[in-house]
């Protein structure tokens, strides 16, 4: 009779095999193709809220808010958000240059540059325009505000950083908005650039 | 009648071992599960898209982003959070899906995050 006893033992331990089975699933499904769509639905948030403070003449504070949401919301989720972005406005400020060559006078207009670092490190950073380079090092967590001039409505301007050296071309009277965005979970990484 | 009970748990034994082996290479070969996350998160877009999401999600109408999910075969439920809370329900189940919305704001700056359940 012992035979009998070791098949009813093998009969339970098949039975409990198929009983926890379905218990030892996940309930909650997010699997890690994801991230291009959280990336694509970011990027095109950040022109949005960049019109909001363009609206209430506080971009800066906006922008910072909407990148710690950003950074909180996914960091619920296990994704790591790196996040680097740079903006000009037209300054009311004007001046005058006149050309090197025949005695007429030209102008440029002065930009407002500004950068936000938030790499998660410390970054270099240098804008290179036709008339003017400027190079600074700015921290993790950090704005940085300068003033660039340039010549002509439109103009290309080379920004140089830790993760990319995009060539953007922006026009000089409005608003500019640059993003780099880079999300992180386990081994899957997606990283999206949007100049607007 | 000795070989008799011997043949018996042979032929049980045999039955076991198929049916164990039938379920594992059942289990290999069975196509993975759609992936409704995609489904959830485009769901959100449309709505986005029609101009339904983002002055409910400003709202924290969630009950009335839910009842705009339409064509979605499965079980759902939405979910509007903020930084410092959430309003919504999530639903209980052995398969559950969320897809995620960022809204930046309607006519104002009020970041919200939108979460659609999707369940069977």
């Amino acid at each position: 009779m012992k035979g009998q006893f070791f098949l009813l033992g093998a009969l339970l331990l098949i039975i409990l095999f198929f009983v926890a089975l379905p218990r030892s699933l996940p309930t909650l499904r997010e699997p890690s193709n994801d991230l291009p769509l959280l990336a694509d639905n970011i990027l095109r948030e950040y022109p949005i809220v960049f019109n909001f403070g363009l609206n209430s003449s506080n971009q800066i504070s906006l922008l910072r808010n909407f990148t710690s949401f950003v950074n909180e919301t996914l960091a619920d989720r296990n994704i790591r958000a790196r996040i680097f972005w740079v903006f000009t406005n037209a300054t009311s400020g004007y001046e005058s240059v006149f050309s090197s060559g025949g005695g007429g006078a030209s102008s440029t207009d002065t930009i407002n540059l500004t950068v936000g670092n938030f790499l998660g490190e410390n970054t270099s950073f240098k804008a290179t325009e036709t008339f003017s380079t400027n190079s600074v090092t700015v921290g993790d967590n950090a704005t940085y505000s300068t003033n660039l001039i340039v010549l002509g409505s439109l103009f290309n301007i080379t920004l140089n950083f830790s993760r990319s050296i995009p060539t953007v071309e922006w026009v000089r009277d409005k608003g500019n908005l640059y993003v780099y965005l880079e999300l992180e979970r386990g081994g899957s990484v997606v990283r999206k650039e949007l100049s607007a | 009648m000795r070989g008799f009970w011997f043949t018996v748990e042979s032929v049980i034994a045999g039955i076991l071992v198929v049916t164990f082996m039938g379920f594992i290479v059942t289990r290999s070969f069975t196509p993975p599960e759609d992936d409704l996350t995609s489904l959830a998160y485009d769901t959100l877009k449309q709505l986005d898209d029609q101009g339904v999401l983002r002055p409910y999600a400003q709202a924290n109408n969630y009950s009335y982003i839910d009842s705009q999910v339409r064509g979605v075969s499965y079980g759902h439920a939405v979910q509007i959070c903020s930084l410092s809370t959430c309003v919504g329900s999530v639903p209980n189940g052995d398969n559950v899906w969320v897809g995620t919305f960022i809204t930046a704001g309607n006519n104002l700056y009020a970041p919200r995050e939108v979460k659609l359940y999707l369940y069977r």
